[in-house]
């Protein structure tokens, strides 16, 4: 068996060089952007941190026990220097829809240990009670001490969620760099500073999950496998004015619940003829949309490996009009987005294609991968009939990276649809529409590209100038950020600032106007979103801006621990 | 899938295996345990994160996720598909202090049924939105083709302009707020249909605490219209029905004349109280907000805070509008959430006489 630490140590290489899909043998030697090998002596800092992690939580624990008592004292170095918690505002609080949001710096200040502990438990003491602490270590430097002993410089984001006694909510998220020094076998802190935090409250929780209210009882809410994905698909497909759901299963037959008006769905996937053999497993995506143009609602379903199938919609059931085999074939098929690209009043559909998943299959580069399976623009003909148009379209340059999501929309103004395509491991795709139902690849030429691992893209106004901007889904590591930033990172400096790159976060393109994109991503606030998949721009709270629901986090095991 | 069970059968001798499945043999987490994440605009396309504190924060291996005001109250709700179990998650929203909202159900004719790809602008005052028809988008998920636009505090819309895929240039005015529209290309009549109350909730519109025996709250509100404070401790002797409201809240608006009614009818028995959440405006446009509807009865100023007491009783989102309070000689014995039934308060305050 592999030990622990070298297993970690080999998922954060991977995490780092590898995106969100591949999957290489563990006895591949992997390889820096410049060519060297990597080897676990690169990196002791990832060592060093994960022994420290008992030392370091010492100061998480007192969350959770609300106070830090004196015998943890015993972490400290004697010549420990800590940073009182004065928070000297930055600005005004400012109030978005009842949130109270105010930034702060810490005053500075040189405290001995038990001054820190007790500064730190009068800052605990304004929560009445703390429901969550989260701490992420996002760069850390080797700092040996003063007599060469192993030491680190560890930088840690702590999110602690608590309770007001008014009853409101309170996030607090803190900054802290910690200093650490290993002594003989144990890990001790020998300072902690912070950086600027920020307080946000909340009245209380404005989302409540309603699941097991309003979906029937008995649903099989089982998950599945790693490889997983899929997104609901929400659309009135019954006619009666109310936002019905589709939900395709990798490995369990797809449901269909219709809406009854209030919120509250009914499995009607028996009713409306699809408990059928072609959807008992292998669907991951799926769409709404009026394929023959009667003014009903068809269902299409995308199956894993298979291809696409039709549904036809009959009023009061779906009949399967796939024909003698399912659309496009064979593929590693993910994401759906239909509009009618050449004008002839009817939908057509663009189907991306991900690089097979195997086991002896990984990407022939992390940053740069052009060895997918082919994207596919299927034409519709009329009558439940379509034809592969790809190449006839001109979508031909970059079909074959490892592409995951699609959105279309007429970004400049000129009366046609284009289309932005997110792929992982390299840059995304946006296919001009030149009018007459051919495209050209202007990614790069319109500052388009992003490059990250990008998982979803969404055109939205988000800045209210009436022009649509891009939001893309990208990877955010920890591990790779830390990986990245180590002072020892091999690689030219744009090397190193590609890397760095693709674990760094969501992407906000602003529309110039022009045809052309700006990436407002660092100003805007909207990057860091974890290990993002899906993204949902809406205006929760009905004031007219848009803001955005990202989801993600990529693999949960029985153990908490993580990489 | 093929690649997980081929996985399945790796052999664990010759270490050929791939890393997922060590991740699974293993037990361990790789990125696992993330949260969905809350960007709140600030306006200008710039955001603050906000989902740790409005719910939004679930634990699971997240993958597409899309908005749709499932309950028809004219707010957005969230689904989300995830990897693990459960497969998908319905978030109802409860959001207090909401604007009003319009929802656009477009029918193309030239453009093709779905009109995909049509852009519409609405406009009120000075405020312009855009929001585009689509099928498809963000990761493997299909929001509904259903438009969606919040007014914050306008009250008619003054124009919709639509430019429809066919390059028809379409403009209709004055539309209502808090209704569902539904337009076909190229027809300048439109079907509408008012929206739900807002933070609609089935379950809630019963009196959630009709037994409840509670100590009032210490509370005081400014007097909008006389002078000064009013204290709930001053009111230890009387039956109370204190009405939290907003100009905003359709669902306020609708039940004021009813509770105007009880006013008169329980005249000298029971006094009635509004308290106003509208911190934005003025006293005098909330008194003239409140005689338009025709309530006679005293309107006071508070906050979502002063709520909160009353709403943590009812199971209710704090800052939720209409809720209303019975308070009988310093104990609070109802709490309702959302619109009121006429009949069952007028019931409850005749047997506490």
């Amino acid at each position: 068996m592999l030990k622990t630490s070298r297993f970690s140590l080999l998922v954060v290489l991977l995490l780092v060089l590898q995106g969100c899909g591949g999957a290489p043998e563990s006895g591949t030697p992997a390889s820096t952007a410049s060519g060297e090998t990597l080897t676990a002596e690169f990196w002791p800092t990832e060592t060093y941190g994960s022994e420290a992690s008992d030392t370091k939580n010492v100061i998480v624990a007192t969350y959770t026990s609300g106070t830090l008592e004196p015998s943890a004292l015993t972490s400290f170095e004697a010549e420990f220097r800590g940073e009182a918690f004065g928070r000297r505002p930055l600005a005004a609080p400012r109030i978005e829809s009842g949130v109270e949001i105010r930034d702060w710096l810490d005053l500075e200040s040189d405290l001995s240990a038990e001054a820190f502990r007790e500064s730190w438990n009068r800052y605990l003491a304004e929560f009445e009670e703390i429901l969550t602490v989260e701490k992420h270590t996002w760069e850390v430097q080797l700092r040996p001490g003063p007599a060469g002993e192993p030491g680190i410089e560890s930088k840690e984001s702590m999110w602690i969620l608590g309770r007001l006694a008014d009853g409101r909510l309170r996030e607090d998220r803190l900054n802290l760099v910690l200093d650490l020094v290993k002594r003989g076998d144990e890990w001790r802190l020998s300072g902690v500073s912070s950086e600027a935090g920020r307080t946000t409250i909340a009245p209380g929780p404005y989302f409540h999950d309603v699941t097991s209210q309003v979906l029937p009882p008995g649903f099989d809410q089982t998950g599945a496998q790693i490889y997983t994905d899929g997104g609901p698909v929400l659309a009135d497909f019954d006619g009666d004015d109310d936002i019905d759901l589709f939900l395709p299963r990798l490995h369990a037959s797809a449901r269909l619940y219709a809406n009854d008006g209030e919120g509250y769905f009914d499995d009607v996937t028996a009713a409306w003829g699809l408990e059928v053999n072609a959807l008992r497993q292998g669907t991951n995506s799926g769409l709404f949309l009026d394929f023959d143009n009667d003014g009903d609602l068809d269902l299409v379903a995308g199956v894993k490996r298979e291809g696409l199938l039709l549904f036809r919609n009959q009023g009061s059931s779906f009949e399967d009009v796939t024909g003698p085999s399912p659309l496009g074939g064979a593929g590693e098929w993910e994401a759906l987005a239909a509009a009618d690209y050449d004008g002839d009043r009817r939908i057509d559909i663009y189907l991306t294609n991900y690089g097979l998943i195997d086991p002896d299959h990984q990407p022939e580069s992390y940053v740069d991968a052009r060895d997918g399976q082919p994207n596919v623009l299927l034409r519709n003909l009329g009558d439940g009939r379509f034809e592969d148009a790809t190449e006839a379209a001109g979508l031909v340059p970059n079909r074959e990276r490892w592409s995951y999501a699609a959105a279309w929309a007429d970004y400049d103004g000129d009366g046609d649809l284009d289309l932005y395509v997110a792929n992982d491991y390299a840059t995304n795709s946006l296919y001009r529409n030149r009018g007459e139902g051919t495209f050209e690849e202007v990614a790069a030429e319109v500052g388009a590209l992003d490059g990250g691992n990008g998982m979803g893209v969404s055109w939205a106004d988000f800045d209210g100038d009436l022009r649509l901007d891009l939001y893309i889904s990208n990877m955010q590591s920890f591990a790779g950020n830390r990986i990245t930033r180590l002072e020892n990172f091999p690689g030219t400096a744009d090397q190193r600032a590609l890397y760095r790159r693709f674990s760094k976060g969501n992407t906000l393109l602003q529309n110039q106007g022009d045809g052309t994109f700006e990436d407002v991503t660092e100003a805007s606030g909207a990057k860091p979103a974890f290990w993002a998949w899906g993204n949902a721009p809406l205006d929760y709270d009905s004031d007219g801006d848009l803001d955005i629901l990202v989801s993600g986090g990529f693999y949960t095991g029985l153990r908490a621990k993580d990489t | 899938m093929a690649s997980e069970s081929a996985g399945q059968e790796g052999d664990k001798d010759t270490g050929h295996r791939n890393h997922f499945q060590l991740l699974q043999e293993e037990g361990f987490s790789w990125s696992g345990k993330e949260p969905n994440t809350l960007f709140q605009n600030r306006g200008d396309g710039t955001f603050d994160e906000v989902g740790n504190v409005l719910g939004t924060y679930l634990r699971l291996d997240s993958r597409g996720a899309a908005a749709a005001d499932f309950d028809g109250d004219g707010d957005l709700d969230l689904a989300v598909y995830n990897r693990n179990n459960p497969v998908i998650k319905l978030f109802r929203n409860d959001a207090p202090g909401q604007g009003n909202a319009l929802e656009i159900d477009l029918t193309g004719t030239e453009s093709g049924p779905m009109a995909v790809g049509a852009q519409v602008v609405a406009r009120c005052g000075e405020r312009q939105l855009l929001r585009q028809v689509e099928v498809g988008s963000g990761f493997i998920s299909q929001p509904p083709p259903r438009l969606h636009f919040g007014l914050g505090e306008c009250r008619t819309v003054d124009s919709v302009s639509i430019r429809w895929p066919s390059g028809l240039e379409q403009t209709l005015s004055d539309l209502p707020v808090n209704h569902r529209v539904e337009i076909t290309e190229g027809e300048n009549e439109f079907e509408s249909f008012a929206l739900r109350p807002r933070n609609y909730n089935r379950r809630d519109l019963a009196p959630v605490a009709g037994e409840l025996s509670a100590p009032r709250p210490d509370l005081r509100f400014r007097r909008l219209t006389g002078e000064g404070e009013l204290a709930l401790a001053d009111l230890d002797r009387e039956t109370v029905v204190l009405n939290f409201w907003a100009t905003w809240c359709t669902a306020c608006v609708l039940e004021m004349p009813d509770l105007q009614s009880l006013a008169s009818r329980f005249a000298g028995r029971v006094r009635f109280l509004g308290v106003s959440l509208d911190l934005e405006r003025t006293d005098d446009e909330i008194v003239a907000f409140a005689e338009e509807l025709g309530t006679t009865y005293e309107q006071l100023l508070g906050t979502v805070e002063d709520q909160v007491p009353f709403s943590s009783l009812g199971a209710s989102p704090p800052g939720a509008v209409p809720l209303t309070a019975v308070i009988h000689q310093g104990t609070v014995r109802a709490v309702y959430v959302g619109q009121i039934d006429v009949d069952d308060l007028a019931q409850l305050l005749e047997s506490l006489e």
